[in-house]
């Protein structure tokens, strides 16, 4: 029977999972369990001079030695032009993640002893689509033909909700990641998973919080000795390795120390330096809560596009290592007036979810489910005056399909173009390019006489179609947006075969 | 081009289903018609889009309240149709539930503010006040020393009641122009009434 492996692709750290006997497994890393103790791996690569690469926690040892090799939160880079320049070579967020899932790919065929070159990736809610497709050029360059991208809270929900038979649920995922926060709001009910709002930041996560840290202990340490650390990366490596920790700590004890031995060598005094400080989870609380606020707006955000008020939530899930500090849960509770869900562990859903929307695919689930999902943000096209015009909104169900007229402002115009923005802002320099095309040969008449249909279609990936008809001489021109940006199949096929 | 559909019958539900009837419904026909299922085929994507338009209409009051209106009004008026018109408000598929009405141009040259500000003017005949607002807003942004732009945006202005802001438009109108007649019959007008208002 043909599978699907589920890959959470995540900014800080990744697993999979896979079906097996029916029950969704999750796939242990080769090297061992991570620093929560879980079965995912850092989202770490580490190059060295020759280009040899080493990914997960073996990488992670080497942000001290090697910090100038390292790679980390590559996913906050995807769907940007942004080149990681390695060692006198370049290369791009794609192929970082590229080296991840490759990864992914030969612990999976180890731990289940067999091939797999299918799989169902999840990305943020939030992710645009040039985010999506660069996460699906990511899975080609290593070798896997990704059937389905998924929203991560869209899984979480799923595998929460496989053995649920409570009707008509109404859920609200919130996902604070590594990287990006996701807040979704969806249905349950009759088999169906419905998701019916999405908001969030794809520029917020733990990473944040960590960066608010170090930043802090660089302050302390250099109001106490007058040194600036920052100068020093492996002295940093070291502060955000044990930052991180105790961070994790604090989550479940009141207190912390950090106490890295010789931090510095004093040139002027001879002596070398060691940084020790201690830290309550107030004061963790305190540094973080610009960092929890910012949570707020896309939480409220998604209650009104649903048209919800927060009393009407059943159910809060909590998906993301960071949602296991306590003032993160404080912080959704005092939102919604409920206690968020227990016995989710917020790292593994995610994953397991994936296997779930695999299997799904496969057919290989005796359960009859169905997910329905929705595109998170606007989509439309620039017209006259350097504004937006709206042909889907966000939050509508994909699949999906809408058409507008359109026609010329000028007399005589003979062409139009069509650039094909996506965002909620109403000037077109706001929001996300996605690409743009001309449909030519418009035949010659006055302003405001042809008749140019414009149709957006989504796929159930939330990825988009455009085409541009005219009416009269039904001459088309069409994109579709997933080779609008960054990689041609060629380089795909070329990184593809440098991994091999 | 596009067959007219009825929405009720793509969802297999009386027109008399209440909100419950039309979820279950769309649940119903999610299992058994996504292209999940159909291993992603292209009939079973143009199925299921049917069905997803629908229900989007269906599930939501207002959009169903004006649907319903339609459906009912439908053989007895005939599809109105304004060739020509920059402003025709034809669109094939009347998706877009929340605005009543669009207008909307694409051009591949350069425009100049004297354009946008006849679009703005027509807006302002038609009586769309806010998007001829934009309009002049947007040509005033390019060309900030034509009397005429604020002339008229402060008349939409004041058509919305913002008298304040619609003030500061003829004045700045006159800055340019003193002797703009209109301009000062309308500024004349709205210092009255603003007096005449208590806050």
């Amino acid at each position: 029977m043909e599978k699907i492996l589920g890959i959470d692709l995540g900014t800080t750290n990744s697993s999979a999972a896979m079906l097996r006997g029916g029950r969704p497994e999750l796939v242990e890393a080769t090297e061992g369990k991570n620093v929560g103790g879980g079965k995912a791996f850092p989202s770490i690569v580490s190059f060295d001079k020759n280009g040899n690469t080493i990914v997960g926690l073996l990488a992670r040892k080497q942000m001290i030695s090697n910090p100038e090799g390292c790679v980390t939160a590559s996913k906050r880079k995807m769907g940007t032009d942004h080149r990681y320049e390695i060692y006198g070579k370049s290369y791009t967020p794609q192929q970082i993640a590229a080296i991840i899932l490759k990864k992914v790919k030969t612990d999976t065929e180890a731990y289940f002893g067999i091939t797999v070159d299918k799989a169902v990736i999840t990305v943020p809610a939030y992710f645009n689509d040039n985010q999506r497709q660069a996460t699906k050029d990511a899975g080609k360059i290593a070798g896997l033909d990704v059937v389905r991208i998924i929203n991560e809270p869209t899984a979480a929900a799923l595998a929460y909700g496989l053995d649920k038979t409570e009707e008509d649920l109404k859920i609200m995922v919130f996902d604070l990641g590594g990287g990006t926060l996701d807040v979704v709001i969806m249905e349950m009910g009759n088999g169906v998973f419905q998701v019916k709002t999405v908001s969030g930041d794809t520029q917020l996560g733990g990473t944040d919080i960590d960066a608010i840290l170090v930043n802090y202990i660089v302050n302390e340490f250099q109001n106490e000795n007058g040194i600036d650390l920052r100068s020093d990366p492996k002295a940093m490596a070291r502060i955000a390795e044990d930052a991180e920790k105790a961070k994790i700590e604090l989550s479940f004890i009141d207190s912390t120390e950090i106490n890295i031995p010789f931090i510095y060598f004093d040139k002027a005094s001879g002596q070398p330096k060691n940084l020790n400080m201690s830290f309550t989870r107030t004061k963790l609380e305190e540094l973080v809560n610009p960092i929890i606020e910012r949570c707020r707006e896309p939480v409220m955000q998604a209650l009104r596009d649903a048209q919800l008020e927060p009393s009407q939530i059943d159910k809060i899930l909590l998906v993301g290592g960071p949602t296991k500090m306590p003032v993160v849960k404080q912080f959704i509770k005092s939102i919604i007036g409920k206690d968020p869900e227990l016995g989710v562990d917020p790292s593994d859903t995610v994953a397991i979810g994936a296997a779930v929307m695999g299997s799904v695919l496969t057919g290989e689930t005796r359960q009859d489910i169905q997910l329905v999902d929705v595109t998170p943000l606007t989509l439309g096209i620039e017209v006259v005056g350097e504004v937006t015009d709206v042909l889907i909104d966000r939050n509508s169900i994909v699949p999906t399909k809408k058409s507008k007229i359109f026609t010329t402002v000028e007399d005589n115009q003979n062409s139009v173009r069509i650039h094909v923005v996506q965002g909620e802002q109403e000037k077109v320099q706001d929001c996300v390019s996605l690409g743009s095309f001309i449909l030519p040969d418009v035949p010659l008449a006055p302003k405001g006489i042809p008749q140019i249909e414009v149709t957006f279609e989504i796929d159930v990936n939330g990825i988009l179609n455009v085409t541009a008809k005219d009416l009269a001489t039904f001459k088309e021109k069409s994109i579709q947006i997933d080779t609008s940006n960054k990689l041609t199949s060629k380089q795909i096929e070329s990184f593809k075969s440098e991994l091999e | 081009m596009v067959e007219s559909v009825d929405y009720y019958e793509v969802l297999e539900i009386d027109p008399s289903a209440s909100e419950k009837e039309v979820k279950d419904a769309f649940r119903r026909l999610t299992k058994l018609y996504h292209p999940d299922k159909h291993s992603n085929s292209k009939q079973s994507h143009n199925k299921y889009i049917k069905i997803v338009e629908a229900f989007t209409v269906l599930s939501n009051r207002n959009s169903r309240v004006q649907y319903d209106m339609e459906r009912r009004t439908k053989t007895s008026q005939g599809k109105s149709s304004k060739q020509g018109s920059p402003f025709s408000s034809k669109s094939y598929k009347r998706d877009n539930y929340k605005k009543d009405y669009s207008s909307i141009f694409t051009y591949s040259s350069e425009q100049n503010a004297d354009y946008l500000y006849d679009v703005g003017l027509s807006y302002l005949n038609a009586q769309f006040y806010d998007k001829s607002i934009s309009y002049f807003d947007l040509a005033i942004e390019k060309y900030p020393r034509k009397s005429a732009y604020y002339l008229h945006k402060g008349e939409a202005l004041m058509k919305i009641q913002m008298y304040n802001e619609a003030l500061a438009c003829f004045e700045s109108c006159l800055r340019i122009d003193p002797g703009n007649i209109a301009a000062i019959k309308n500024r004349n007008q709205l210092l009255n009434l603003i007096k005449g208002r208590v806050y």
